[in-house]
């Protein structure tokens, strides 16, 4: 059984259909992109899998569960937004988190905090957008969940912030989960990737290793993105 | 896990609402003070009386307010993109919110019980001991059956204040499914549930043949007992009716856009 497993699944917004009939099954122990330009559907195909959006047909399992509270047992989000508490300062998001997570490992995200040299008593609306951005993903990795769902990480951030984002999934996920990382920047994630899934338009049109690409297309996922994505 | 997602739900509102309690608090001094130097014509008495009706209104906007933002901003706002994955029943987050929130209107109500207290000691330094003599004699003369009946008063106000927070949470949760217009559409709601709400009150008061002349006219202790505990059940089982819908709709029909 795969460990997510992803079944006809449609997301309709009115008459646009976000998420379009997809079916996906996805192993443990893989980095996985899923790669599409804005409005494609990743982050929809996401929040469905957290239990945010409600399907409007098809089935999602994850551990071969729904969501559910079990799920979110196992699952640790990024989303694309601030979601935290933005008045905490890091010490009560770590508490917040190790309340919430049994899987969660203080010292871990402690740790990663100090590395970044992060003002443990500082709010975080006063922290800046990388550093709080920073701060979301080691809370995230310091989990040692089955499944990482992370939109957007790099989004927005600059390349030294993209660098210390893309060594911190690396180096923290643990090697019998998924790591499924959503973005439209290929060329900064393309040499973490395992697993490459390409969505347009709610469909996926695309679904390989990063090393059957290379070797099939002869070329980078990058370079393969912009021919199928090419306006 | 209640008691956990309490945790954080309870000071989210004290937070904002210490801060004006206190300075609820340091008015109604002012207003004693002023009221009692007896001059109560002067510029300060007037200011005294003005800032008073001003924080007292400033408390009682807030504290609607700050309920219906932390329900709407913490589940179903961008809050909400962590609120809703934390493994935690979509009942417990109503139950913690809907508590919370009735403990800060209780909270609310006994401050300004307070600064009620406040002003009239003040107001009348010289008569301290008669007013407390007063208030003893006012106890001294409750029957048993008295303070029962007080305690109970307090009780279905409690509940009926859950319960009106519990409706304004239901009429957001259904306002949000229309994905457009989310405030018109919870005020839209929130008409639907009142409508709803006197509905139920009329046929049951028809069932139980009850009417404004026969609840004026209750004089029995067991007429008194027989109502209050039949307008307590009909008050639990629409909040009952308001939270399940609101936690099929968080469970079931949940779209964060």
């Amino acid at each position: 059984m795969a460990r997510i497993e992803i079944k006809d699944l449609t997301k309709r917004f009115g008459h646009i259909n976000a998420v379009d009939d997809i079916g996906l099954e996805l192993e443990k122990g893989q980095i996985i992109g899923l790669l599409g330009p804005n409005g494609s559907g990743k982050t929809t195909l996401i929040k469905m899998m957290t239990g945010l959006l409600t399907p409007t047909s098809g089935t999602i399992t994850i551990n071969g569960l729904e969501p559910g509270v079990e799920t979110k047992k196992a699952v640790a989000y990024l989303p694309d937004r601030n979601a935290l508490p933005d008045h905490m300062d890091t010490n009560k998001l770590i508490a917040l988190y190790a309340d919430f997570f049994d899987d969660f490992d203080s010292g871990k995200a402690r740790a990663m905090a100090e590395d970044l040299g992060l003002d443990f008593s500082q709010p975080m609306k006063k922290m800046s957008k990388g550093t709080k951005e920073k701060l979301q993903l080691i809370l995230v990795m310091a989990r040692k969940a089955d499944v990482y769902l992370l939109d957007e990480p790099i989004g927005g951030v600059d390349p030294a912030t993209r660098d210390y984002i893309l060594r911190t999934i690396i180096s923290n996920y643990n090697e019998e989960a998924i790591v499924l990382i959503s973005t439209h920047l290929i060329a900064d994630i393309e040499q973490v990737l395992d697993d490459v899934v390409f969505i347009k338009n709610g469909k996926i049109v695309l679904h390989k290793t990063a090393e059957e690409i290379r070797e099939e297309n002869a070329c980078s996922v990058d370079e393969l993105f912009r021919e199928v994505f090419k306006c | 896990m209640l008691g956990k997602v309490m945790k954080y739900d309870i000071p989210a509102l004290g937070r904002r609402l210490v801060p004006l309690y206190l300075a609820w608090i340091a008015t109604a001094v002012f207003l004693g003070i002023m009221a009692g130097a007896a001059n109560m014509t002067g510029f300060l008495a007037v200011l005294s009386a003005l800032l008073y009706g001003v924080v007292t209104t400033a408390v009682i906007v807030m504290t609607i307010i700050l309920v219906i933002q932390r329900y709407s901003t913490s589940l179903l706002g961008d809050g909400g993109y962590f609120t809703n994955v934390l493994p935690v029943k979509a009942g417990t987050h109503i139950l913690s919110k809907t508590l919370s929130a009735t403990l800060w209107v209780f909270i609310s109500g006994l401050v300004a019980a307070i600064t009620g207290i406040i002003i009239g000691l003040l107001d009348n330094a010289g008569t301290v001991m008669d007013t407390f003599h007063a208030i003893g004699y006012f106890f001294g003369e409750l029957t048993g059956q008295d303070i029962l009946i007080m305690i109970e008063l307090i009780i279905l106000v409690i509940v009926s204040a859950a319960k009106s927070i519990l409706a304004v949470y239901t009429a957001i949760t259904i306002g949000h499914q229309s994905g457009k217009h989310v405030v018109l559409s919870s005020i839209g709601a929130y008409i639907g549930v009142l409508i709803f709400e006197t509905l139920i009150g009329q046929i049951v008061f028809k069932a139980v043949d009850i009417n404004e002349v026969t609840i004026n006219s209750l004089e029995h202790f067991s007429d008194i007992q027989l109502f209050f505990f039949g307008t307590l059940i009909v008050t639990l089982a629409i909040a009952a009716v308001y939270f399940f819908v609101t936690r099929y709709l968080m469970t079931k029909r949940l779209n964060l856009q």
